[in-house]
């Protein structure tokens, strides 16, 4: 008896005799990943998923966003990435300040990070049209961060507008490796995790953050 | 047309279950509302747009199927990941059970996954000691109370708030509330422990991308992202038919599918995974297998005349605006799958399988008023109401289901006829259904009379308090709220 896979193989084949192969995908659309800012639709966007959008004009602001913000939400413990997109707003002197624990990202004590309040990321790009914070796995940009915390928050430097949901193609392309393939894992975070399968009713926050929160930074 | 089926008695009895109609009712009109407005943030000419595009993508890759499928194994794999390739679901199963143990896995968290549903995966991996905990709310629910999921995105549809706080007290010893928020607050807690503490995490697959290897996964609660976080292991079962050519096929899909499944524009969490983790992630599992099912699919490629059910993309619109489903619920279905693309899938799947179920599932194309509802709604264009004629055609010709169809022969080959000509199907049903309730006049419609009469009876399940062309006027009405 043949192996599954050339059993399941041929059946297609067979099956699709009365068809000619449609040859290669078209690439219709779009082939930049990146365009113009958008305020307004991201805004909009961002209003409709619940993700709350904190315009800001430089980096300065930036920083004062986040002090404010964990303020507000009377952070305790925090994780963030080490990444130099977030160089800028030298995140250990601001919890230090603050007498924020910090709880770092490693390998062997990853689950650490559900007792973390806040997860500060950067982000790959802002999708307008949808409100999506796009974030990559790699090895200082741990999935965790995004995840596991009660509150997500994402610090977006300028330039970084994904017009549209097309524009996913051009950006995974963008991001391969020397071998051609993109990051382990590539997420487009919608809002807050949520549910409504008691009743229909939505509920923010069941398995991920309860909040997602951007601080974008305009472009000088 | 006497004597029960399992569908007519399930139907039956959900007809009879006065809470669980207001439930359905008020569940899909939700989803319906969600859909509504979801579109209604583009213009009209747009979504349509996208839906073109989208039903192009999805005929064009079944059609080279096997291509694709070679090129996804040969890019997972030089992503560091596994491929297997399972017959039926048995094979599948004994595949992730294998996996389990050579990972020495005892528990494994899930999220939700239709194809895992159809397989029956849970039990055949509790039968080799693995406990397999369902993490999406919905199904966890469902799983709690040894039921089966009644919608394919809210498995949980049928229960309220009550059922769900006693299912939390019995099983979690937590206070009785009908706090939603509360409840879902009680599931958090308790799953958190079991994210944390599982082994593997296995996961269906919304589509997978020939082009790079990549596994795509669409959720809003966050636990299929915890699946394959947190797990040392990730097995996704994806049935052949999901696979795309590439990254631009993956985003005209996601371009239709939560706005049509739930209004969205993206659900609140779109993964897109190729291959395990890398060196020097802190994260993500570390083994990454791919399971992929044919299990009936391949011989329904064979089946030109039906193909088109492949290019599901499992949004549940369809479901959402069936008048049948609405009055009779998933369960009645006997299947994975259910509504309108249940009512093709499960009985072709069955079929191929050579299931022994077949017989009676080939009764569920019968179970529907050829509204056209669905079509209008499916983002990949599948004309199911055709599609279920041609099934009723083919069961009245086949001796082992011709005692099923309420139509022999020559009435079922006047409905064909029909189908092909819509404007007399509905002025011929009209008739039969709201001006002819004693189907006098339709019985001399000529060429229509005998399948007019037939069918019109055959709608009236037994036991029903109330005959089907009672309740038409009120479905008649939903269905032009959902179409308006
Ligand atoms: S048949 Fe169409 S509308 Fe129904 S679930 Fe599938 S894709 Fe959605």
């Amino acid at each position: 008896m043949a192996d599954a896979r050339s059993e399941i193989l041929m059946a297609l084949r067979l099956a699709l005799t009365d068809c000619p192969d449609p040859g290669p995908a078209p690439r219709p659309g779009a082939d930049a990943a990146f365009g113009p800012a958008d305020p307004q639709a991201l805004a909009a966007a961002c209003a409709r998923c619940g993700v709350r959008l904190l315009p800001v004009a430089d980096w300065a602001q930036a920083r004062a966003a986040v002090a404010d913000l964990l303020r507000e939400l009377d952070v305790r413990s925090a994780t963030f990435w080490n990444h130099p997109d977030l160089a800028p707003l030298d995140l250990p002197a601001l919890c230090a300040a603050r007498g924020i624990e910090v709880i770092p990202a490693r390998e062997e004590s990853i689950r650490d990070l559900a007792r973390a309040d806040i997860g500060i990321t950067s982000a790959l790009g802002l999708l307008a049209e949808s409100g999506s914070i796009l974030v990559a796995a790699g090895a200082d940009t741990p999935r965790s961060t995004s995840l596991l915390p009660e509150t997500h928050l994402a610090v977006v430097p300028p330039g970084r507008t994904v017009p549209g949901i097309a524009n996913l193609a051009p950006l995974l392309r963008s991001l391969a490796d020397v071998q051609g393939r993109p990051p382990s894992a590539l997420h487009a975070i919608t809002g807050p995790s949520s549910t409504g399968d008691i009743e229909m009713v939505v509920v923010k926050g069941v398995h991920g953050p309860v909040r997602a929160v951007v601080v974008a930074v305009a472009a000088q | 047309m006497t004597g029960s089926t399992p569908f007519r008695a399930a139907a039956a009895a959900a007809l009879a279950d006065r809470r669980l109609r207001a439930t359905l009712k008020s569940a899909v009109a939700v989803f319906r509302g969600n859909r509504a407005r979801g579109l209604a943030l583009l213009a009209p000419a747009e979504f349509e747009a996208l839906r073109h595009r989208a039903a192009e993508v999805r005929r064009r890759c079944l059609r080279s199927l096997p291509v694709l499928l070679e090129r996804l194994e040969h890019n997972v794999v030089a992503a560091g990941g596994h491929v297997h390739w399972a017959r039926t679901g048995a094979e599948a199963n004994e595949i992730v059970a294998r996996i389990a143990a050579a990972e020495g896995v005892r528990l494994a968290v899930k999220g939700k996954s239709m194809v895992t549903e159809e397989t029956g995966l849970n039990a055949a991996l509790a039968a080799r000691g693995v406990e397999a905990v369902e993490t999406d709310l919905g199904e966890w629910i469902v799983q709690l109370a040894d039921e089966k999921p009644s919608h394919i995105v809210a498995p949980a549809m049928h229960k309220n708030r009550r059922e769900v706080s006693e299912l939390f007290h019995k099983h979690l010893g937590e206070p009785l509330s009908d706090d939603i928020p509360e409840l879902t607050l009680m599931a958090r807690r308790a799953l958190r422990a079991r994210f944390l503490a599982a082994d593997m995490g296995i996961t269906g697959a919304n589509m997978a991308v020939a082009e790079t290897g990549s596994v795509v996964l669409v959720e809003n609660e966050g636990n299929i992202r915890m699946s394959t976080t947190l797990p040392r292991v990730h097995v996704a079962v994806m049935s052949i038919e999901k696979v795309v050519a590439t990254l631009d096929d993956m985003a005209a899909l996601l371009a239709v599918l939560p706005r049509s499944c739930t209004g969205q524009t993206l659900s609140s969490y779109t993964s897109i995974l190729s291959g395990p983790r890398r060196p020097g992630e802190a994260d993500g599992a570390r083994v990454f297998h791919l399971v992929l099912l044919d299990n009936g699919r391949s011989a329904l490629v064979a089946d030109p005349a039906m193909r088109d059910v492949l290019a599901c993309v499992r949004c549940g619109a369809c479901i959402n605006v069936c008048p049948v489903y609405a009055h009779v619920g998933g369960h009645s279905y006997g299947s994975a799958y259910c509504g309108p693309m249940g009512s093709l899938l499960a009985p072709l799947l069955a079929r191929a399988q050579g299931a022994p179920e077949a017989a009676t599932l080939a009764e569920l194309p019968f179970a529907c008023t050829t509204c056209g509802a669905c079509a209008s709604v499916c983002p990949v264009r599948i004309d199911h109401p055709t599609l279920l004629l041609e099934l009723r055609r083919r069961a009245a010709n086949a001796p082992e289901t011709a005692g099923l169809a309420p139509l022999g022969p020559r009435a079922a080959a006047a409905f064909a006829r029909l189908a092909t000509r819509p404007g007399l199907w509905r002025a011929a049903a009209a008739a039969a259904r709201v001006l002819d309730p004693g189907l006098l006049l339709a019985r001399r419609m000529p060429g229509v009379g005998t399948a007019i009469t037939l069918w019109a009876r055959s709608r009236r399940p037994p036991r029903l308090r109330r005959p089907f062309s009672a309740r038409w006027p009120a479905l008649r009405r939903s269905l032009e709220d959902s179409n308006g």
